[in-house]
């Protein structure tokens, strides 16, 4: 018999019914904790460097340069500074920075968390930042005993001195006069934190409620937009009658903006029923016939002509006439949105002289210049506090600020407080994918079944161009990484690779793991197919023509020992593998499937990762089991499409979520390494789906050609 | 909440009823098989819990 919960006594949500009707849930927010601020700082506090403090108190505060989006890094850096500083763990607090020099990346010219750099970029760093205050906090004690410095340890936030123990606060004021020393960093022998799992620092107050997102900001006097944007791309409001949205209880104020019609309400509900109350003729403009279907069709005729070079060797034309067999292939990708479980949002105040925002922003130096430049206003007058995001995989950290301009323009029209709101389904249709891609690709074998020739074309849009991040102007990186520099086309001596790089008004955005989430699955689905082509075992022919690449070779043999690649799988079980390399890191990923009533089941993947220093082991693994899920909930049902013009999806019903019960138990094995450092954001997402399409070729003898994989790819071939 | 139901409902969930039980519950950042060793975690406190 099923019992009812009670509800209330959980607290979870109470809701109360609006003045004059309409219905408001509105969250229980802790008291007093409504508006984001930074963390008050102790009143006498050593600082030593932007990223620490210490107060009298011996309360250890650490300030991230990166933004916490659920891959770790509020409790990964804070290890860092904890291994040098021998702190009380269970004292750190955590907050996001303030946009600053000091905050600056350290080898790319902004502020932003992109690129699974944050411990790659800020190990040393932060590092530094804990061993140079440990040091003059052990200076400071030693002063305070009349000891040498160099007889005293630390351990646990107190300096020690045969039987005299110093608590940090007691010597914070002291060791804040004291000139900042250099230092030398410990060794990996001596490491007490990094490389053993810790458990996260933001994890209690996520499962207590308190964890404040960007949707979570509230504070008097807010109120809440929402926008009607042109369901096409590029088109303009004609004209529109307010008049029945402006009735709606709650709606302030309806403002026309250039791309589309604002209404400004007193919270969200409101906002949204006064947006769809409004009356908009649409002129859509050019765009009106963009086409899924026609865009595929248009890529084709491009991909049979020659692109401009992105890399080549020898006489691919001549070398594809002489060999013995040859496999032609046409891979067709969709457009992806990011689909963040929190859709965007930003809360803006604007005054006469200061700006202030809050957004779950990956990139605030961006989104500081570019509301500044909108404001006409000097950078330091925008202050952007960021909260923790719910989710970003690159939509967050958008090159042209779109979300947080959006909001900054609100506010200025309006002269009042707005929180921007984006629903599912405007953040669903509204933009900013991973590109759409074609690749043609013909390559030609030997009579020992090893590739001689290689041609590989690709067309698509450029997520980078006319940004500060586009690489390379004559050729676009994102679109041919991982084929343009490829291991693989080192065995090939006559190789061309081409890019069409297209342009249109659908607008794109780096994707997690960008380009390599298209062309790994191409390059790890040809190499399957001319292994098989030429008799050969997967792992086996991947081990021959990898022979140079050490880390590319751990990982595949960590993964295949631990799969047990070489022992037969019980009846109606197949497998498929596949690599990556990215972001200074390797991964392996091997696949278990079923095929039961035109239904995949996954049964397991294998997961083996190098990235050097894990720095919390337990870090990687969530990552990767994250990076994994992303990218089946991609390759098995992600697909943005587009007809006269419109984006068809709108929410989970139709951009579909790999759900538990779909979900195939992930082991992840990492690589033990201490002399390098690379990402684990991102590089767990390609693989998965070449694994997962060569293991559909093993169960079906069919090759996936395009994504996603659709039922009529599951009927034996 | 829908863990809370299933723990009421069942002693010793298997990953089949927790599957079953929480598939509404979506997350894109794949955190789910976290979620069914919580809820195995959970399952022998769930007295300390639904008090």
């Amino acid at each position: 018999m099923k019992q009812a919960i009670n509800v209330n006594r959980r607290n979870f949500l109470k809701t109360s019914t609006l003045l004059g009707g309409g219905l408001v849930i509105s969250f229980t927010l802790p008291a007093g904790i409504k508006r984001l601020a930074f963390i008050e700082p102790p009143s006498s506090v050593f600082s030593p460097n932007a990223f620490l403090r210490i107060g009298t108190d011996g309360s250890v505060q650490i300030i991230l340069s990166k933004v916490e989006m659920g891959q770790g890094i509020w409790t990964t850096l804070p290890m860092l500074i904890a291994e040098e500083l021998d702190c009380d763990w269970s004292t750190i607090k955590v907050e996001h920075s303030p946009v600053g020099k000091e905050y600056a990346h350290t080898f790319i010219p902004t502020q932003g968390t992109f690129g699974s750099t944050s411990t790659v970029s800020e190990f040393d760093r932060y590092r530094q930042a804990g061993a140079v205050a440990r040091t003059m906090l052990v200076e400071a004690a030693a002063k305070r005993l009349g000891v040498p410095a160099n007889t005293c340890s630390t351990e646990n936030g107190f300096v020690i001195a045969g039987d005299k123990r110093v608590g940090y606060g007691e010597v914070s004021d002291d060791a804040s006069k004291l000139p900042v020393p250099s230092v030398t960093l410990r060794e990996p022998k001596d490491w007490k934190l990094i490389g053993k799992s810790q458990p996260r620092l933001d994890s209690p107050e996520k499962v207590n409620g308190k964890a404040i997102f960007g949707i979570d900001i509230q504070f008097p006097d807010l109120l809440t937009a929402v926008v009607a944007r042109s369901p096409v791309f590029g088109g303009k409001v004609k004209s529109f009658d307010g008049a029945k949205a402006k009735a709606i209880n709650g709606v302030i104020e309806i403002i026309q903006i250039p791309y589309g019609i604002a209404v400004i309400a007193n919270n969200y509900w409101a906002a949204k029923l006064g947006r769809d109350a409004l009356k908009i003729e649409w002129d859509f403009g050019a765009n009106a016939t963009l086409d899924s279907k026609q865009q595929l069709e248009a890529y084709r005729k491009l991909a049979k002509t020659k692109g401009k070079s992105a890399q080549q060797k020898g006489d691919v034309t001549t070398a594809l006439a002489k060999a013995v067999k040859t496999v032609t292939a046409e891979f067709a990708f969709p457009y992806l949105a990011h689909a963040m479980m929190e859709p965007l949002n930003c809360t803006v105040k604007v005054s006469s002289d200061k700006c202030e925002i809050w957004a779950g922003t990956q990139i605030p130096s961006n989104d500081q210049a570019a509301a500044a430049k909108l404001l006409n206003f000097k950078p330091e007058q925008v202050v952007i506090s960021t909260p923790f995001l719910g989710g970003g995989f690159g939509r967050r950290g958008a090159l042209n600020c779109d979300w947080v301009i959006e909001a900054v323009a609100l506010a200025k029209a309006s002269g009042k407080f707005i929180k921007l709101v984006w629903s599912r389904e405007d953040d669903i249709s509204g933009g900013y994918y991973r590109p759409s891609y074609l690749h043609h690709a013909v390559i030609g074998m030997d009579s020992k079944g090893f590739p001689i020739a290689w041609q590989h074309r690709v067309v698509g849009q450029s997520v980078f161009s006319n940004t500060p991040f586009g690489g390379d102007l004559e050729i676009d990186d994102s679109s041919v990484e991982g084929i343009k520099g490829s291991p693989y086309l080192e065995w090939v001596p006559n190789h061309s690779v081409e890019l069409h790089t297209t342009k249109n008004d659908i607008p794109v955005q780096p994707w997690r793991s960008v380009g390599k989430s298209h062309t790994c699955f191409v390059m790890e689905t040809l190499i399957d197919e001319i292994a098989f082509a030429g008799g050969k075992d997967p792992v086996e022919y991947r081990r021959i023509l990898l022979k140079n690449y050490p880390r590319h070779l751990a990982v595949l043999n960590l993964a295949a020992e631990k799969a047990k690649w070489n022992t037969p799988l019980p009846k109606a079980r197949f497998r498929g593998v596949a690599l990556n390399e990215g972001n200074g890191s390797y991964v392996a990923q091997i696949v278990e499937l079923s095929i039961d009533k035109k239904k995949i089941q996954l049964h397991r993947v294998v997961c083996a990762i190098d990235c050097g220093v894990a720095i919390n082991p337990d870090g990687v693994k969530a990552q990767m089991e994250s990076c994994i899920v992303y990218g089946l909930t991609a390759a098995l049902y992600g697909e943005i499409t587009l007809e006269k013009g419109q984006v068809k999806q709108r929410n989970f019903n139709d951009y579909r979520l790999l759900r538990i019960n779909e979900m195939p138990v992930v082991e992840v094995h990492i690589v033990p390494g201490l002399d390098k450092i690379g990402g684990a954001g991102e590089t767990g997402v390609p693989p998965i789906a070449p694994a997962l399409a060569n293991a559909l070729f093993a169960a079906t003898g069919k090759r996936i050609r395009k994504l996603p994989i659709r039922p009529e790819d599951l009927v034996k071939g | 909440m829908a863990a809370i139901q299933l723990l009421f409902e069942k002693l010793q969930p298997t990953d089949a009823n927790i599957d079953k039980a929480t598939a509404g519950n979506i997350c894109i950042c794949g955190t789910y098989q976290r979620i069914r060793k919580a809820i195995h975690l959970a399952a022998p406190n769930k007295k300390t819990i639904l008090k």
